[in-house]
């Protein structure tokens, strides 16, 4: 079933318009890959589907409901939590109060203890590997940390659709196999629907059940990995050359 | 009511064109580097300081010191930029600028209040004045509105004309894609910063004509409400909102005593900031970016 | 579970405080004088401390808080209530008033949250004295209601007791959701709302907590002058001495501001002592000093320094 429909948005900034008529169906249980060159509108989209940009038109539905007016806490509470593609740790709090934060504000609002926050916290903060650093103040995290961060934080909201903003970039080649093995187990034993931005194309083909291609705010692909990775469309947003493309496909 | 009006227009737009002058500086510098300098009463303070001094040793009226005060403003504005300003502004906590500049602010006061000590000190000068058949304004007035206008092209000339101009425009649009272009984001930053100082210093010195009497430590703290409200109602980022909210609130410091005259039981002269405040609620709350600013 | 050591630990640094507070209130006049003062600045710094220390948010209108709260207890003593009682009304009105400013200017962020703040203050006494409100410039005088009633160690003790409670507030605020959220919104705003932070209601409920203390003690401060103005009790400098006091402390910590302003009035009187008419130059450097050099203040250079005492310093 359709957990999240993206429905005709629509969202200028000023001059520009990032997304422009855009429509996406976010199946329950799958890995959706978002892909697109930079600048493509795909953090926008994020953005507008947890509710941090307003769309000038257009609806976003969750489970049926219309959220498009809902603000950004409530549609977490609901089951829609995100990582950002440039880290934002919460600075000054150690890495188990950054994680303590979303348990307590997520979907267990008001319903959980700092207690039990905090050992569901620890549990997290083991899922992800951080064991070691959960009181060490997070600004003192590497880079991997931090992606590892973004991502118990995310969890801990408890969210049905995770929206992870490239949370491979700027990761080494055995890092990623350890994230990309971390993001299969939550899919799996979490159940939890995921949909991915991400440039690094082997991955995300890999590990994606559909994808969807996004270029100058408008979607122009959607489809299993391997019908995308024969799309000629795709290949020419891509190389910027229409030769290029055709020669590629036809490999 | 016609004479009544038309008093009130130009005594607004000529005090108000002062207000705009003196406020400049802060919207410069809060456009180039997203600081809002809470020092800005005192450097206020300071150029009605230097007009007095020039008056008083040298015989200068508050027009003719305007030079001395620009450079005076200009060099203490590097000073301050280079040993607080630049190293906090990096700092991950936004309010660092905000309370170093506070709290200097504070310090200057005191400072001056050592070495002047806190009587009130006045420049009278005066020049006689131009009548109309109902009202008259005085000469001096006149000049300092002549030379405020006159500032103000030549700012126009600085930001528009010159390379350090369009350097400033440029960090204050995009101070990344400024850098790539070889803007020295940091030497500029310095300069905008000094040029918004001296910006402050002169527009205290021209203050300084409408108040004959009143030069102490503290009256930046008069202006510093002031400032604010033409600041943010102006538009913060930018220099000729600063004009804008001036010759507005100079209008409204005219038009609302004789206004709230006719209400009963109300001090017209304490109740006129009570209502320029209200007018910054209002635009903080509805257009924050003010009449000319960008919206972000 | 924290064992019986870590709980006398947390606590000592508070009681040892507040018993050497007592101690000297009752050595003599003089010092019962000080202690005052050391308690009133550590209401409103405590106070401020849960929206500027935990909120991130930076109120330079904090003094009006302590003005109302002295108007309303002028006030009421004057029809007639029982002074106790009015000084409770002046807290409640002072928070109801934090409600009213809170859902306006609570959406401003940063620098512009500051300026409105800070404009409040003047704002409010040009209201009071030009709408003449309640006596206008020349305001209330309350020698006739009080004079008689008048006992400088009943009121420094409420502010003791106020300071305490505030002490256990804060801790309690510390250690529960609001806490988390509330330090959250400070750390990364927007991150906090898409994980899940309500900021809209977590910063106006800690608004209305800040402005709680301060009204009371606005009373205190009204039975103790007799006279309340716009002059003698909307006075800007206790919002500057309130930020200079958390920063000097330890912002966001719970025993920062209490530490912070025990330094404050022992400098003070220093100052006053060896540099008099210096004071406010050399503490407007300090604070530049702090931001720049140690912006976690005292309680963040002893944790560094001395590792011991970091359970002492909560």
């Amino acid at each position: 079933m359709v957990l999240l429909k993206v429905e005709n948005i629509v969202k200028r900034f000023g001059g520009v318009t990032a997304l422009k008529d855009v429509s996406l169906d976010i199946y329950e249980n799958e890995i959706l890959g978002l892909i697109g060159p930079n600048g493509s509108g795909k953090t926008t989209l994020v953005n507008v589907i947890t509710g941090v940009y307003a769309p000038d038109s257009g609806r976003i539905i969750y489970r049926g409901r219309d959220i498009t007016r809902i603000s950004p806490h409530l549609r977490c509470r609901m089951g829609i939590a995100r990582t950002y593609q440039i880290t934002r740790p919460f600075n000054n709090l150690t890495v188990l109060e950054n994680v303590m934060v979303s348990i307590l504000n997520g979907r267990r609002y008001g319903k959980i203890s700092v207690r039990e926050a905090k050992e569901l916290a620890e549990n997290i903060i083991e899922t992800v590997g951080l064991s070691r650093f959960k009181e060490s103040p997070s600004k003192s995290l590497n880079a991997q940390g931090r992606k590892r961060l973004e991502i118990a934080r995310a969890l801990g909201a408890e969210p049905e659709l995770m929206l992870l903003d490239e949370c491979l970039a700027g990761l080494t080649p055995s890092e990623i196999s350890e994230m990309l093995n971390t993001i299969r187990r939550i899919k799996d034993e979490k159940r939890i629907t995921i949909l991915m931005i991400e440039h690094l194309m082997h991955a995300v083909m890999n590990i994606s059940d559909r994808i969807a291609v996004l270029h100058e705010g408008v979607k122009i692909a959607e489809g299993k990995p391997e019908d995308i990775a024969g799309n000629i469309k795709v290949a020419e947003v891509y190389f910027g050359d229409r030769e290029l493309a055709l020669k590629f496909v036809k490999r | 009511m016609f004479e009544l009006i038309v008093q009130v227009l130009v005594y607004g737009v000529i005090i108000g064109a002062v207000y705009g002058l003196a406020t400049m500086g802060l919207n410069l510098i809060w456009g180039v580097m997203r600081v809002v300098n809470f020092t800005h009463a005192e450097f206020l303070t300071l150029g009605a300081y230097t007009a007095y001094w020039a008056w008083v040793l040298i015989g200068l009226n508050p027009i003719a010191s305007i030079p001395l005060s620009a450079l005076l403003g200009f060099v203490i504005g590097i000073f301050i930029f280079y040993i607080i300003i630049y190293r906090l502004l990096f700092s991950p906590d936004i309010h660092s600028t905000l309370v170093a500049t506070f709290a200097l602010g504070v310090a200057l006061a005191e400072l001056m209040k050592v070495l002047w000590t806190a009587d009130y000190r006045g420049v009278p000068w005066a020049l006689g004045v131009i009548k109309f058949s109902w009202f008259s304004i005085p000469i001096t007035y006149v000049f300092t509105f002549i030379s405020c206008i006159l500032i103000i092209i030549i700012v126009y000339f600085i930001l528009y004309r010159t390379y350090f101009g369009k350097s400033i425009r440029a960090v204050i649009w995009d101070s990344g894609a400024a850098a790539i272009c070889g803007v020295n984001v940091k030497a500029t930053l310095a300069l905008g910063f000094a040029l918004g100082s001296a910006l402050a210093f002169i527009g205290g010195s021209l203050i300084v004509v409408y108040l004959p009497t009143g030069i102490n430590p503290y009256m930046g703290h008069l202006y510093l409400l002031r400032c604010f409200v033409i600041a943010v109602v102006g538009g913060l980022g930018n220099p000729w909102g600063a004009l804008a909210g001036g010759l507005v609130l100079g209008l409204l410091e005219q038009a609302s005593p004789i206004v709230l005259g006719y209400i009963p039981g109300v001090e017209p002269l304490s109740l006129t900031p009570f209502l320029s405040f209200l007018i910054l609620i209002i635009v903080l709350i509805i257009m924050p970016g003010g009449i000319l600013g960008r919206r972000r | 579970m924290e064992d019986v050591g870590d709980a006398v630990k947390r606590y000592f640094g508070f009681i040892l405080i507040y018993l050497l507070l007592i101690l000297l209130s009752l050595t003599s006049t003089a010092y019962l004088e000080i202690v005052y003062y050391v308690l009133f600045l550590m209401v409103i710094s405590q106070s401020l401390n849960i929206i500027m220390g935990f909120g991130g948010l930076y109120n330079f209108g904090h003094a009006v808080f302590i003005g109302i709260g002295a108007y309303i207890f002028a006030l009421l003593v004057v029809q007639g209530l029982n002074p106790y009682i009015s000084m409770i009304a002046g807290g409640i009105a002072s928070s109801a008033l934090a409600f009213l400013i809170g859902i306006v200017v609570l959406r401003l962020r940063g620098p512009f949250f500051a300026i409105c703040t800070l404009s409040t203050v003047p704002a409010v006494k040009y209201l009071i004295i030009g709408g003449k409100i309640a006596g206008g410039a020349a305001g209330i005088t309350l020698f006739r209601y009080l004079g008689e009633a008048y006992n400088p160690y009943m009121l420094t003790y409420i502010l003791l007791l106020l300071s305490v409670a505030i002490t256990i507030l804060t801790l309690k605020i510390s250690a529960s959701p609001l806490g988390y959220s509330l330090k959250a919104l400070r750390e990364d705003h927007d991150v906090a709302e898409t994980s899940g932070v309500d900021t809209t209601r977590c910063k106006i409920i800690a608004f209305i907590l800040s402005a709680l203390f301060p009204g009371v003690a606005g009373g205190v401060l009204a039975f103790k002058i007799f006279w309340v103005m716009p002059e003698t009790v909307i006075d800007l400098t206790w919002s500057i001495e309130a930020i200079l006091i958390v920063l000097l402390g330890g912002s966001g910590t719970t025993i920062g501001p209490i530490i912070g302003a025990v330094v404050y009035e022992v400098l003070k009187d220093l100052l006053m002592r060896y540099f008099p008419g210096l004071q406010l130059l050399i503490f407007g450097l300090l604070v530049v000093a702090i931001i720049s050099i140690a912006p976690e203040g005292i309680v963040g250079l002893l944790k560094n320094r001395f590792k011991r005492l970091r359970s002492f310093l909560i």
